[in-house]
């Protein structure tokens, strides 16, 4: 019974002493083991292992999988004196734990020194390039990726000595202008835009004039066309004509002149007119006969 | 008494037992259709892909099972350069800080405002647990950045009009070109431009543009139908103005053949017995002219007294 109690005993201590001394280590993380304040060892590795037990050493974990963070926004002055307001994302791991235990104790607040010291980068680089060279047409000429590149191998070098970490990336989150520049971008757009559309207005102009011009030349060459070829026919009918009458009417010149003349008299004197004639008129001489004669 | 005491000592040892089994079967998990498992032992991975199914690993505190959806697509709205002002969103809260309304800057310095959709899957679970904390932020910090650096080299009209397409092409490898590069595990779908247009303020000169190239199309074929009409009416027109003096031709034709064939008859007549026939031909006249006179006034020549006049066939 007492050998049984003895044995109670000892593994009621044996699992306490596995429990304040055992530890695992993920594959997110490090441990930096320290005694009393004190770092002792780092464990890089993930696995089961082995402290002091209980408050002899503290195991203190530390975030081994990189996290990204934005920085405030900030206005610059490009090299050209062009304001241009940025925000830019970083991307960091630690990469030293034993010095990030000891310079810094959060990693919001290594975020805000990041922040800062990127910010600052971005100061002095972005005076080596103009707006061109940040927006430009001619996708060659855009050299944002190289102002990245700039700033990532700049502040690696001092973000690994100061906090122990590494900066995998550092990328342009967003562009932006003051707002006063934003407000003469918006007006040279809608300038643009204006004498865009009245472009187009000409264009439409322009074209439907050449189409009239065109339509009212074609309308009168057909029109002139056909006064022509009328005028041909018309001809061609009075000469045919003539040349009937003048085949017929030369049988008999006089007769011609007679039958004409009488035509002519029928035609005049229609219609309640006045007729003067002679008494030596054809109709009357016989009448004047009568008179003179008496019968 | 004894008997009390062992049956209580065997209860006991039953539910030891049956506790025991029950922490060893913990250890069962089952992974879904659309899931991976990562089995770790003691913190180091011991499988790193675990298939669907039913599997089983040490109890707690020696195994651990983290288990990610694989197969099911993600969808995130990259709203950061639209106007969207909801509360909470990246655009009021750059707002808040800045005073400006977000937008992206396109090659020819003109502002635009774009939402990007964005479907995404877990390719690399390991990746995707241990290598990077926040993935779907750095996601859109990356389609952000790419956003930025492809509009950066166009033009706003392509922008808004047939660049789409590359567009959305481009970020999609450049995006997935640096998660890649940062072991992020995700593998991005699908990615589409939406509410790609230029900021409120200046729509009304965009949609100026837009009207103006419709009533260009409209003045143009305002002047087609014009000409389609006109053109026609012309032939028309000539066509009855040939028509007509075609017909003048044939008319006078006709009438000199009427004439002449009239007058040729009269002369075969005149030529029997030429003064009687013009005689006849004179009275007949006469005849038929002088009903239709109103007066007429005979003057004898002979005679020295003018105006002695006879009047004839008078109706009055």
């Amino acid at each position: 019974m007492k050998a049984k109690f003895l044995l109670l005993i000892i593994v009621i201590i044996v699992v306490g002493l596995a429990y304040y001394s055992l530890f695992t280590v993920n594959e997110k993380e490090f441990v930096v083991v320290t005694r009393f304040g004190k770092p002792v060892r780092t464990l890089e590795q993930a696995g089961l292992y082995f402290k002091r037990p209980g408050l002899l050493e503290t195991v203190n974990r530390i975030e081994r999988r990189a996290k990204v963070f934005k920085t405030q926004p900030i206005q610059l002055l490009l090299g050209d004196k062009n304001p241009l307001i940025i925000t830019c994302y970083i991307c960091w791991k630690i990469s030293d734990p034993l010095t990030f235990l000891q310079s810094v104790t959060s990693s919001d607040i290594v975020d805000q020194k990041i922040g800062d010291m990127v910010n600052s980068l971005l100061g002095s680089t972005l005076g080596d390039y103009t707006i061109e060279n940040i927006i430009n047409v001619k996708p060659e000429l855009v050299k944002i990726e190289e102002i990245e590149a700039r700033i990532l191998a700049e502040s690696e070098q001092k973000a690994i000595e100061k906090y122990g970490i590494k900066i995998i990336d550092v990328g342009v989150r967003r562009l932006a202008y003051p707002q006063i520049v934003t407000q003469s971008v918006y007006n040279r757009m809608r300038a643009e835009r204006d004498k865009e559309a009245k472009k187009y207005l000409a264009e439409g102009k322009e074209e439907a004039a050449k189409i009239e011009a065109q339509t009212d030349k074609e309308v009168a060459q057909i029109i002139a066309e056909a006064n022509k070829e009328s005028e041909i026919l018309k001809g061609q009918g009075d000469k045919e004509a003539m040349n009937i009458y003048a085949e017929a009417y030369g049988q008999d010149r006089g007769f011609f002149e007679f039958t004409k003349s009488l035509e002519a008299c029928r035609e005049v004197l229609k219609n309640k007119s006045t007729l003067i004639l002679s008494t030596e008129s054809e109709i009357f001489k016989y009448l004047k006969y009568t008179e003179e004669t008496g019968e | 008494m004894k008997n009390a005491i062992s049956s209580g000592k065997k209860f006991a040892l039953y539910v030891l037992i049956a506790l025991i089994l029950l922490y060893l079967a913990s250890g069962i998990y089952s992974i879904g259709q659309t899931q991976a498992g990562v089995q770790q032992r003691f913190g180091r991975i011991t499988n790193p892909n675990v298939k669907p199914g039913i599997h089983y690993a040490l109890p707690w505190p020696i195994d651990k099972v983290d288990k990610v959806s694989v197969k099911i697509v993600q969808r995130i709205l990259i709203d950061d350069f639209s106007s969207n002002f909801e509360k909470n969103s990246a655009p009021y809260a750059f707002r808040e800080i800045t005073g400006l309304t977000p937008y992206c800057i396109s090659g020819d310095n003109n502002i635009v405002n774009i939402i990007c959709a964005i479907q995404y899957t877990v390719s690399n679970p390991v990746d995707y647990l241990f290598k990077i904390k926040g993935n779907e932020r750095l996601l859109r910090d990356i389609i952000c950045n790419c956003t930025i650096k492809s509009l950066a080299g166009l033009q706003v009209d392509e922008i808004l009009t047939y660049g789409k397409r590359p567009i959305e092409n481009t970020l999609k490898a450049e995006a997935q070109k640096k998660l890649d590069s940062l072991n992020c595990g995700l593998i991005i779908s699908f990615v589409e431009l939406r509410g790609v247009r230029p900021p409120v303020t200046v729509q009304g000169a965009f949609d100026d543009v837009i009207n103006a190239k419709i009533d260009r199309r409209k003045i143009v074929s305002q002047a087609q139908s014009r000409r389609n009409e006109l053109l026609p009416q012309a032939k028309a027109t000539a066509t009855r103005m040939t028509e007509k003096a075609e017909t003048y031709k044939l008319q006078k034709i006709l009438a000199a053949h009427g004439e002449t064939q009239r007058f040729v008859k009269q002369l075969e007549a005149y030529r029997k017995m030429k003064e009687v026939t013009k005689k006849r031909l004179y009275f007949e006249f006469v005849k038929q002219i002088f009903p239709e006179i109103e007066k007429v006034y005979i003057i004898d020549r002979e005679g020295d007294r003018v105006g002695a006049k006879i009047k004839i066939f008078s109706d009055n």
